[in-house]
């Protein structure tokens, strides 16, 4: 069996491979699909962590996950949609109308 | 079992029958009233509570004095903003009965939080909160600064629950168990914490950070709090925050973490760095909402002071401290809310000035409100501000204490500068009627204030179980 250190490592490239997508992209697709990797790193580390107890928690939790992550990105796309009618884009760069 | 879970099982029933009223004949009124109905009876069924307590539900959510007590405070505020929201949400053009929808749907979330005591329950509780809040921060859809908080609030909250997920997940595979009893037990017979417990509470803490607008977690704090709807700024303030925070609180009390040192300093860096630069940047702020932005992000950074302190006494402080502090934010986003007129809330200071010829009575509710964050003596801030004190006192936190006390110094002077313009005469000024019943709201609202800036004695004896 593959030892529960490699897979949270696996995990963990995931999770940073997001959070660096989310940090240098600015299209908001793109960031979206971000956050997406880094959500779904987390719930592979649940599915290690119920490998290693032989538990079914941690795949409950994945699937839980799952339906959250969904539940986001719908409101995400409304969001995206409505921003590309008032900004003409969607570069997130254009978000800077908020200031003192 | 049905008594225990009853506010629950209530609001989600009011959930149901508001969507289906929503979805065959609209009416901003009859939607209104409906969910108000609903959440005072949610609010009625809290006190029979009497002498089941504390209950567990199958391992997921716990009813005890903590949890019946803030799941109270949260209807209460739901109350008040769906009542101020009215007016708020009345001058939207179409559209304007998933206010009520969201809101609802969203409190549901925040008792979830409120009651878990598995990770399982935190963060499905946490995500019922948090994904109609996306939707709440950008209801002005119409509006850029409304889309643009939004869009920033989505991207940074669902970064913040990734970093959760990772956190609790960690923790779960280090320990074997996702129920909070249990994983406190695991952490307290540990001398020394292995990296994956200390790197797992690392994760969740950021997360926690970020929820409660800790230094340097804060970023997306002024701009979704200038963006956002001034009711749902209040309820962001407010409830949005009671739930992580009891979580929080369970963990640390029961696996006495703070008495790990790494944890300990953690905490003490957020409390200090929040304190220190939430008040300085709140200082060069004109934007009002900005203000209040920023002084939230001091206030949580006093709160911290709480959890470090521990035991009884920061456990009452704590709980005084977060209720007093929702109520006084509450009071303060409402005024806003009620002062916004053909869907322009009132932005700069200046824009504030003569409220008090305009209508007297919102001044005195506003001020009284923004002295009860500033800490003024007779107000309820005052109280909950030298309880915190004591609870760092006696747990030794001098430093902590300290720049408390500094802060509260400096908040003064952005605080009292709200006040100034408001009771600072001007020539062109039309009055402002209140609706009766906001205005029952608002005089609910510095009741409380009042009453438990005078004489708290009752109230905080009934604060400990």
């Amino acid at each position: 069996m593959i030892p529960f250190e490699m897979q949270i490592l696996v995990a963990a490239i995931l999770f940073t491979i997001g959070l660096i997508g989310l940090l240098t992209r600015r299209n908001l697709i793109f960031m979206l699909m971000s956050v997406e990797i880094m959500m779904n790193a987390g719930a592979f580390a649940f599915v290690a962590a119920g490998a290693r107890w032989i538990q079914p928690d941690g795949q409950v939790m994945f699937l839980f996950v799952l339906t959250v992550a969904a539940a986001e990105v719908a409101i995400a796309l409304a969001l995206l949609i409505l921003m590309h009618k008032l900004f003409k884009s969607v570069d997130t760069n254009q978000l800077n109308s908020l200031k003192n | 079992m049905f008594v225990a879970l009853a506010p629950y099982y209530i609001i989600l029933v009011t959930l149901i029958i508001v969507m289906l009223v929503v979805s065959f004949y609209r009416n901003h009124m009859l939607t209104a009233v409906l969910s108000f109905t609903g959440t005072a009876m949610a609010l009625i069924s809290l006190t029979n509570l009497c002498n089941c307590l504390p209950w567990w539900a199958q391992d997921m959510l716990i009813t005890d004095h903590t949890s019946t007590l803030l799941i109270g405070v949260s209807l209460l505020t739901v109350l008040v903003l769906i009542v101020t929201g009215f007016h708020y949400i009345h001058q939207i053009e179409d559209k304007k009965e998933e206010y009520y929808l969201l809101l609802l749907s969203s409190l549901l979330g925040a008792m979830i939080m409120i009651a878990s005591r598995n990770f399982v329950t935190f963060f499905l509780g946490l995500e019922l909160m948090s994904v109609p809040l996306y939707a709440l921060v950008a209801y002005k859809r119409t509006q850029r600064e409304s889309v643009e908080a939004g869009i920033k609030y989505l991207l940074l909250a669902g970064a913040s629950t990734a970093t959760l997920v990772f956190g609790l997940a960690l923790m779960y595979g280090a320990s074997g168990t996702m129920d909070l009893y249990t994983f406190a037990m695991y952490l307290s017979q540990l001398s020394q914490m292995p990296s994956f417990v200390l790197a797992g509470l690392g994760l969740f803490l950021a997360s926690v950070g970020f929820k409660l607008a800790l230094v340097p977690f804060h970023v997306w704090t002024p701009d979704v709090y200038q963006g956002s709807p001034a009711p749902i700024t209040a309820f962001l303030t407010s409830v949005g925050k009671i739930g992580t925070f009891v979580f929080l609180l369970r963990m640390l009390q029961e696996a006495n973490l703070t008495s790990h040192s790494p944890v300990f300093y953690i905490l003490a860096f957020l409390s200090v760095t929040s304190m220190i630069v939430g008040n300085l940047l709140a200082l060069s702020q004109t934007h009002v909402k900005r203000i209040l932005a920023f002084s939230s992000i001091a206030h949580m950074g006093y709160l911290i002071i709480a959890l470090l302190a521990g035991g009884n006494n920061g456990y009452q402080a704590g709980m005084f401290y977060l209720i007093i502090y929702a109520i006084s934010s509450i009071g303060a986003f409402s005024s806003i809310a009620l002062l916004t007129q053909h869907q322009k809330e009132p932005n700069d200071i200046s824009e504030y000035q003569s409220l008090y010829q305009r209508s007297p009575f919102l001044a005195i509710v506003f001020s009284a409100s923004i002295f009860s964050l500033a800490g003024m003596p007779l107000t309820a801030g005052f109280i909950a501000k030298i309880y915190l004190a004591l609870a760092g006192a006696s747990a030794a936190l001098w430093l902590l204490v300290l720049l408390l006390v500094v802060n509260s110094g400096i908040g003064l002077y952005y605080y009292t500068r709200i006040v100034s313009a408001v009771f600072k005469p001007a020539e062109t000024s039309e009055k402002i009627r209140l609706p009766l019943v906001s205005s029952l709201a608002l005089a609910f609202i510095i009741v409380i204030i009042v009453w438990l800036g005078v004489a708290p004695g009752g109230f905080l004896y009934w604060l400990v179980p």
